[in-house]
């Protein structure tokens, strides 16, 4: 019956709702199509395949491929390594703090460690970066840095020395308290959705709490992988926070010690300047398409993951 | 729906609605309200152009903008009807700017470009420079245990940035510092990692003074830098990313503007001038420089300024310390009758008065300049 | 055998503890760090660091951050005035028509917003109207900020209209309502705390944005309210920019405006904490 009469008040209804409906599915669009439209300059006299792949980046009033020269590379790389490393220490982090919310803690505190999980995820980004600039980074070039370099410094990824507080681990360290409040929700509202009944099987053989929780863990796998791929999402979508800590440098390299650029920190230091070179503010947008694809495709398999597992 | 309510709706929307008309008066009240007493007001505050509120939009260079809007605030304290609003945007984007009348004035750390002069020119509204700062780069190391000054010329420091010096024990180092005791130490070179313009100035020093080291396809805003190429370079965002960097890393060498040498306290070194002396960076040097290189200014504020702004880098003279430059404000030759007389007042107040605001760091510019600018006061016409 | 077992297993649980912990206890050590380094400022300052725009940095004095305040204020105001009719509208749509294509394309369009990098959001804003107008604006940086925060309140109040019971709906159009007074008299009243919780968390996200701002609002401040055309500063766009210079003066402003925003993110917090918590008794 409700959808049945189609009377003059159902169609302005319909249509009042529908606009603005039409108007959010938009924005995606204009998205994609303004990044697309305002990369295709630098595309046209540099390239798709060595925009992306080149290491150069070189502004100047001369436009490319003589004079300037803009190669993402180094930045591209900069943001999956940071992001990896985010990544990499948020899953234990946020697998333990499930675990402990779960199993572990008594019922009646389990409100206190949501909000507090809460609290972490809608933080303003900039509080994140200006505790990472001026206490993280400190603290981790003196008592972290500098001995994974004197003692692991065989180890490429240790090999650079630590000259400043801002480098690609500090982003990825900082970026992992970002991100992993965001992986705990995804992790949890899984686990709690396992039926009880798996549960108790798994109690009535009498497993320990590491098997236990390890079989568990087991059945949620998918979203295990797809908090993973939020994660990720999240910390290389990160702006303001990254670009207080992450140095600024266009190296390229698998030390992860050094500074260096990610796509938006590169975007949010030279966007403004950029003008001033023919061709630069294109090849932004450049990194801001590859940014927003990167992001497309790690949310949409993380989000197919999650509803893939039903129980 | 039972159980303890903590807040119930109604309480929250009103209490937000309060709050919005809280904030609302707030913001009414404090709406056009310039700056709070903040600092003395020595003067009492005049009104010009009739007390119309006007407001002069600007935009550009972000070296100058401490400077600038120190200016632009104690200008207001003096002149309550003007308000001087300038935004760090970059000097290209200033150029832009101006060149598309979207700004009142513009700051640029590089003159006009030979294609935006020639536009700007060509246009009814005419287009006047002004010489308003000195920019100076100075060269910042940080060697643990040495005493003395170091001493360095331009073909020294293009070898250090080229890679081809590696330790700080080089015997051309060496030479030029006979009484120092240099460790046997590698080189880090720090260096910018945007685009900058005191990278503009650096490598176009090194380029005129390096006896044909440095190559002329290294003057640019950002380089490649070929000491990046053997490990031992470093980059670091902004004048203040290359002392920080400097000052956390032993053995290293870096070149930033003076006044954020002085506020990172590092040691600069002495640099060879064209003259064959070694000089210190210092308020007296900066000044001895820019008069040196007032006579390579253009006969007129109306001419191109690009040649000069190349010439003092580098400049003649005894006492003149080598890496320096102008940063200019850019102005229109015509404006509106009210914002025509605010631009002159300005000009002039900052060419005068304004010459004891200077910010730590930065250097006023000699009388002889200050005369150049003041025929500005001439040339700008309301139209 | 069964020792070996459990002794791994009380390893792991300590391990997991201490994990847990170490998560956990950043977020306070940021709490108090801001509130140690931003509250004496404002302290010192006194109804200054409210009122004043800040101070040359010559200045013996820091000056305030009145314009990142109002800023922040007039533009997330603005933004909310766009983005909730917009946002609720939209969720009325798809909880009214949930399978019709259009609902399919702005779920899926505010799940990828809600991920998506607001850099972008701030790139997008440039394009479509900062460069179009030649200025940097308050409007604009309003405007980016509703993009914000547009999926935030749809993703929740589609959530909330959704959790209505059928029978309430149904018991309306039994009684002879029309359908916008069915969603207008009982869905939408019975989800509001749903909708007011997506607002609520809306605001705070887009109050504690930088990105967005970069190139639309920009920063102005040496007034306090220039108008909705003019450049405009916000508190994070404060912090950001002045945190990254040398001067003493503009560092100070920078803690003491990271403590402001703390505080107000914290506050919206506990509102939007109160709000669930009404829900669930």
């Amino acid at each position: 019956m409700k959808y049945g009469r189609k009377s003059l008040h159902d169609k302005i209804v319909f249509y009042s709702l529908a606009i603005p409906a039409i108007i959010i599915a938009l924005i995606l669009l204009l998205l994609l199509l303004t990044q697309t439209s305002l990369s295709i300059p630098i595309f046209n006299v540099q390239g798709v395949t060595s925009t992306y792949i080149s290491t150069t980046w070189r502004p100047s009033y001369e436009p490319p491929p003589t004079g300037a020269w803009y190669g993402l590379l180094p930045a591209i790389w900069g943001t999956l390594t940071s992001a990896i490393i985010a990544v990499l220490l948020a899953l234990p982090l946020s697998l333990s703090v499930v675990i402990f919310v779960e199993e572990i803690l008594p019922r009646r505190f389990r409100e206190y460690i949501s909000a507090i999980i809460d609290l972490m995820a809608g933080m303003p980004t900039v509080l994140f970066g200006i505790w990472g600039l001026s206490f993280l980074g400190p603290i981790l070039q003196a008592y972290v840095m500098t001995p994974l370099h004197e003692y692991l410094g065989f180890i490429p990824v240790f090999s650079c020395k630590p000259l400043a507080p801002a480098t690609v681990l500090t982003a990825g360290v900082l970026l992992s308290l970002m991100i992993f409040p965001f992986m705990v929700v995804v992790i949890q509202e899984t686990y709690r959705a396992i039926p009880i009944t798996y549960k108790e099987a798994g109690w009535s053989l009498g497993l320990t709490m590491y098997e236990y929780v390890k079989l568990n863990m087991s059945m949620i796998s998918p979203a295990i992988v797809s908090a993973i791929l939020l994660g990720f999402g999240r910390a290389s979508s990160e702006t303001a926070a990254v670009a207080l800590v992450v140095g600024n440098a266009y190296n390229i390299g698998f030390c992860i010690l050094s500074p260096a650029y990610t796509i938006s920190s590169l975007i949010a230091n030279q966007f403004t300047e950029s003008g001033d070179f023919p061709y630069m503010q294109n090849a932004l947008f450049a990194g801001g398409l590859i940014l927003l694809i990167i992001g497309l495709i790690v949310n949409t398999i993380g989000i197919i993951l999650l509803r893939r597992l039903r129980f | 729906m039972g159980g303890v309510r903590i807040v119930s709706t109604r309480l929250l929307v009103g209490g937000i609605l309060v709050l919005l008309v809280v904030m609302g008066v707030f913001v009414w009240y404090l709406t056009g309200r310039e700056s709070g007493k903040v600092g003395e007001v020595t003067q009492t505050p005049t009104i010009i152009a009739g007390g119309r509120q006007i407001v002069l939009l600007g935009s550009g260079a972000t070296f100058i903008y401490p400077q600038l809007d120190a200016w632009a605030k104690e200008f207001s304290k003096r002149y309550s009807n003007v308000r001087i609003e300038y935004n760090p945007t970059g000097s290209g984007t200033g150029q832009r700017q101006f060149i598309e009348k979207v700004v009142d004035f513009a700051g640029s750390d590089p003159p006009l470009s030979k294609k935006n002069w020639e536009q700007a020119r060509g246009d009814p509204r005419g287009v006047i420079q002004l010489p308003v700062v000195i920019g100076a780069v100075v060269m910042v190391y940080n060697i643990p245990g040495l005493e003395g000054r170091l001493k360095l010329n331009g073909e020294v420091i293009a070898l250090i940035y080229l890679g081809e010096i590696e330790y700080w024990d080089d015997p051309r180092i060496k030479a030029l510092n006979p009484e120092l005791k240099l460790p046997h130490e590698r080189i880090i070179a720090v260096h910018r990692s945007d685009s900058s313009g005191t990278t503009h100035v650096f490598t176009l020093f090194l380029y005129k003074a390096s006896k044909g080291k440095w190559p002329k396809e290294l003057v640019e805003k950002a380089i490649e830098w070929p000491v990046d190429k053997t490990g031992r370079g470093l980059g670091g965002k902004g004048n203040q990313g290359v002392a920080d960097i400097v000052r956390r890393t032993a053995y290293s060498i870096g070149y930033v503007e003076y006044s954020y040498a002085i506020l990172a306290g590092l040691p600069w070194a002495l640099v060879e001038n064209a003259a064959g002396r070694f000089v210190d960076a210092t308020p007296e040097t900066l000044a001895k420089a820019a008069e040196a290189a007032y006579p390579l200014l253009p006969q007129s504020l109306e001419d191109d300024f690009n040649e000069a702004w190349e010439d003092m880098v580098y400049p003649p003279g005894e006492d003149s310390y080598p890496i320096t430059s102008f940063s200019f404000l850019i102005f229109y030759k015509v404006y509106p009758r009210d914002k025509a007389e605010a631009i002159r007042k300005f000009i002039e107040w900052i060419n005068t008065e304004g010459q004891n605001y200077i910010v730590q760091g930065y250097i006023p510019i000699p009388e002889i300049v200050r005369e150049y600018n003041l025929r500005a006061i001439n040339i700008i016409s309301e139209g | 055998m069964p020792n070996w077992r459990s002794l791994k297993s009380n390893v792991f649980i300590v391990l997991v503890v201490i994990l847990a912990l170490i998560a956990i206890a950043p977020v306070f050590h940021i709490i108090i760090y801001i509130t140690l380094r931003g509250l004496p400022v404002i302290l010192e300052a006194g109804i200054e660091f409210f009122i004043s725009t800040p101070a040359a940095v010559i200045a013996e004095k820091p000056g305030g951050i009145a314009p990142a305040i109002v800023g922040t204020l007039f533009m997330t105001t603005m933004a909310t005035i766009i983005a909730v009719p917009i946002a609720v509208l939209a969720a009325t749509f798809s909880a009214e028509y949930p399978n019709h294509i259009i609902t399919k394309a702005v779920r899926a369009t505010s799940r990828s917003l809600l991920e998506v990098a607001t850099i972008l959001v701030g790139m997008l804003v440039f394009a479509l109207i900062v460069l179009p107008l030649g200025r940097f604006t308050g409007l604009a940086g309003a405007i980016a900020l509703a993009i914000v925060m547009i999926p935030y309140v749809y993703t929740y109040t589609e959530l909330a209209l959704l959790s209505v019971p059928k029978t309430y709906i149904e018991a309306g159009y039994s009684i002879g309502l029309k359908k916008a007074q069915v969603i207008y008299l009982v869905t939408l009243r019975i989800a509001r705390r749903g909708v007011m919780r997506g607002v609520t968390i809306g605001v705070a996200k887009a109050m504690g944005e930088t990105a967005p701002l970069l190139f639309t609002a920009f920063g102005a401040r040496n007034v306090i309210f220039g108008g909705p055309l003019e450049p405009m500063d916000a508190i994070p766009l404060m912090i950001f920019q002045f945190i990254q210079t040398g001067f003493e003066n503009w560092n100070k402003l920078a803690w003491g405006g990271a403590f402001v925003l703390l505080v107000l993110y914290l506050t919206l917090f506990i509102i939007s904490r109160r709000i669930v918590r009404e829900v669930r008794v």
